[in-house]
């Protein structure tokens, strides 16, 4: 008999972030560090669980648009190139640091790392590490679900089902495309829901979705069971609320397990403290400095003066902390039964993927040492919502509001005085969009392609990324950019199309750089009757 | 931007940031008083955006970190595309922020603009702001902003949280006002619903939300500092403060 079920869910997502008119691109280092600390990394994991026969059962979600980049043979090519270059640099670390017997250490560390890499990457996968979670998936020791197509923040859509429902339906193809199955599960963008969301998720057939706590906490209804039960809408919906709380003790920015003194600090990198003569080679060309994760330091505390970082002290420390948290998890179990709690309570804890391994760099040992743990502890049982939805069918049915999993629990985030100038303009071209679908339903050609390439641009320029990025104010330059160029193209198509002049070359070029979805029917955006 | 990162940086590179600030910057000056401009530069760059946040909505600073533009990376502007301020269309959109404010976005066409301000009576553009008990429901109240521009956006109160809510464009006349356009009707959400006041006093029911996790939800969260904020955990990829980086350097 289990005494708590914990489901635990990775959202990994990236913007699509790809430039070939540049022969390097800084920003494509977001794709190839979240490729080396924490996607490779995790399925390392889950291949030795699996040899080693320890049982584990999670959820994951990959955004279309970080499935888009990882089957990019431009972008893989480039990740081949950044290995060959971080392990250089890890082979000139260990000479730089011979005399140092900790850093040394270290510096051995990355180069298994980025050697392991390698090898994954290209002969274990070849080229395409979507192939490894996908056999997880088959072998039932992961449930893979789909997110919106670009991450948009399907809220401020609401009153364009339109744009909502190409989010989905692109979503739905893409993971089609890369999973040969349909998903039943959808992450919506950052927990953000509105009422009639689940009407549109339903007609795509999905069958569950999950939300912010409070989402459920504060809903129509009293919720029974708190946020230990998935509740049902009433189109019959699933929803499955975040538990705040065992979340915390990960995420939370002072407490959290990352913030220990061992664990290696994120900050302290070799790329702000060495020569940058030294550095040249790695960084190709690029401007100035910036990370290049060979970091020597641990977390140590609230002071500059950081000691060196001590692998196996880490180790330790994650052992105890995926303890710590069984053990909690166990007492909230024993806290819930105590006010008469009528079921195994299960825990949903949902975490951006890449705070494992790329922020919390030993946080892929932890989610091992959690499965590891677990087996000496027949009490915990670890789910997937598939699983939930096979054992049970009764739930209580409510109605839940507008809400996200964000800053201040809304859309404070997205609509803000540094980024609302987008809305104008992205609302504008779902408009326009359909309109081109009801002026050209059934054209091909030059026109089709050109039509088609709008309605990409029309997904890129929603995606939840820039506006984020704007109002937190790190590369502002970029993610402005980014957004105005979506716009720009989407309206140039659009007056090319109202001229009848479509600029082959020019449309050519378009294509090649905003690839995204080479599936996508421009007739997608037909309005909804 | 620090002073002491600002100092070590070539002049080449001043010269490129001061370039980004707009800075009228007389040749024969001083290195020190190109550093000086550039540090006022920024300075008022933050208070800047500080002032449009708290203008806009007084509520708790972001876990996302706020902070100046990266700009130890001295790279050349990005070329931006000019995006035109309207697209010549009668539209009012409205967005939901938090469970008492909204944006509204809206636009009028040159045309109905350039024959309505021939008219003597014009005088100029109006938002009615529509508290409705649901969706097609009935009228609760009603209230009138008045627009200086033909094109802009605005945060709008919401005065009842839970209350669904639908704004009307007009153009408002000496006598009358003309009908221009009109958003969709959208929920507010409950800042709390009835039933937690009853919860509270019924001692499972309490502790089962507190065991929930109610009080650390999004909504009740203290105010994260910027401080605070920027030894958070970034939420994704790229998302960290760069000038944490700088500092631990």
């Amino acid at each position: 008999m289990k005494n708590v079920e914990i489901a635990l869910i990775l959202n990994a997502h990236l913007p699509f972030v790809r430039h070939p008119e540049y022969p390097v691109f800084l920003e494509e280092r977001w794709l190839f560090e979240a490729l080396s600390e924490t996607y490779l990394p995790l399925l390392r994991v889950f291949h030795k669980l699996e040899e080693e026969g320890i049982p584990f059962r999670l959820t994951m979600s990959f955004s279309p648009t970080l499935t888009a980049m990882l089957t990019d043979p431009l972008l893989k090519d480039r990740y081949r190139r950044y290995l060959e270059l971080q392990i250089e640099l890890a082979e000139k670390e260990l000479v730089r640091t011979a005399a140092d017997p900790v850093m040394n250490k270290v510096a051995q560390l990355y180069r298994r790392l980025y050697k392991h890499n390698q090898g994954d990457f290209l002969d274990v996968y070849q080229g395409n590490i979507l192939r490894g979670f996908s056999y997880f998936q088959k072998k039932g020791y992961l449930e893979i679900l789909t997110t919106a197509a670009t991450h948009a923040i399907l809220p401020l859509y609401q009153d364009a089902p339109e744009a909502v429902t190409a989010q989905i339906q692109v979503a739905i193809e893409s993971y089609q495309r890369n999973f040969s199955r349909l998903p039943r599960g959808f992450w919506v963008p950052e927990c953000a829901y509105y009422p009639g969301l689940e009407t549109l998720l339903k007609r795509n057939k999905i069958e569950y979705f999950f939300s912010a706590s409070h989402a459920v906490l504060l809903g129509r209804d009293f919720p029974s069971r708190g946020v230990f039960a998935p509740v049902a809408l009433p189109n019959g919906m699933l929803v499955f609320p975040r538990d705040m709380v065992s979340t915390n003790a990960v995420w939370s920015r002072d407490k959290g397990y990352p913030s220990d003194p061992v664990y290696r600090d994120f900050y302290r990198d070799i790329g702000f403290d060495l020569d940058q003569k030294y550095l040249e080679a790695y960084t190709e060309g690029a401007n100035g400095r910036f990370a290049t994760g060979f970091k020597y330091h641990a977390v140590t505390g609230a002071t500059d003066n950081k000691l060196p970082y001590q692998p196996e002290l880490a180790t330790q420390k994650v052992v105890e902390h995926a303890k710590a948290f069984l053990e909690a998890r166990l007492r909230h179990a024993k806290q819930l039964s105590d006010v008469g709690f009528d079921r195994v309570p299960l825990v949903t804890a949902p975490f951006n993927a890449e705070l494992f391994g790329h922020w919390w760099f030993e946080g892929p040992q932890w989610i091992d040492a959690l499965f590891r743990e677990a087996v000496n502890r027949p009490e915990v049982g670890f789910v997937t919502p598939g699983d939930v939805l096979l054992d049970e069918t009764e739930f209580q049915k409510t109605e839940i509001p507008f809400s996200s999993w964000a800053t201040g629990g809304y859309a404070e985030v997205w609509v803000d005085g540094a980024n609302d100038w987008i809305l104008r303009h992205t609302h504008q071209m779902v408009k326009r969009m359909a309109e081109l679908v009801d002026r050209f339903p059934d054209i091909q050609g030059r026109k089709e392609r050109a039509l088609n390439q709008a309605a990409r641009e029309v997904l890129l320029a929603q995606a939840s990324d820039w506006p984020l990025i704007l109002k937190m104010g790190t590369t502002v330059g970029y993610a402005e950019k980014r957004v105005k160029e979506h716009i720009a193209n989407f309206n140039r198509i659009y007056d090319s199309l109202s001229s009848n002049v479509v600029d082959t070359e020019w449309l050519t070029s378009l294509e090649k750089r905003n690839n995204i979805f080479p599936f996508l029917d421009y007739r997608i955006f037909r309005r909804s009757l | 931007m620090t002073r002491d990162r600002l100092e070590g940086l070539p002049l080449s590179a001043l010269l490129e940031l001061s370039r980004k600030e707009n800075l009228d910057f007389d040749p024969d000056a001083s290195r020190e008083d190109l550093i000086e401009e550039l540090l006022d530069a920024y300075e008022e760059d933050q208070r800047e955006r500080e002032k449009l946040k708290n203008l806009i909505i007084k509520i708790e600073e972001s876990k996302f970190s706020l902070h100046s533009e990266d700009l130890y990376r001295v790279e050349p502007d990005p070329v931006l595309p000019e995006l035109s301020e309207s697209y010549d269309d009668d539209t009012i959109l409205l967005f939901l922020r938090d469970p008492t404010w909204a944006l509204a976005v809206w636009e009028v066409r040159r045309s109905i603009l350039d024959s309505w301000a021939k008219e003597n009576a014009f005088r100029g553009f109006g938002l009615k702001v529509l508290e409705k008990e649901d969706k097609e429901g009935e009228l609760v109240s009603s209230f009138l902003i008045p627009l200086s521009q033909a094109v802009g956006t605005r945060y709008v109160h919401l005065p009842t949280a839970g209350s669904w809510y639908q704004l009307e464009l007009h153009a408002l006349f000496e006598r009358e006002t003309r009908f221009l356009a009109r958003s969709a009707s959208l929920q507010a959400p409950f800042e709390e619903p009835p039933y937690l006041e009853k919860a509270s006093q019924d001692a499972k029911k309490k502790r089962l939300l507190e065991l929930s996790g109610l009080k650390l939800c999004e909504p009740y969260q203290e105010t994260v500092t910027e401080e605070k904020a920027s030894s958070g955990i970034p939420q994704r990829v790229g998302d960290w403060d760069e000038s944490a980086f700088e500092e631990q350097a």
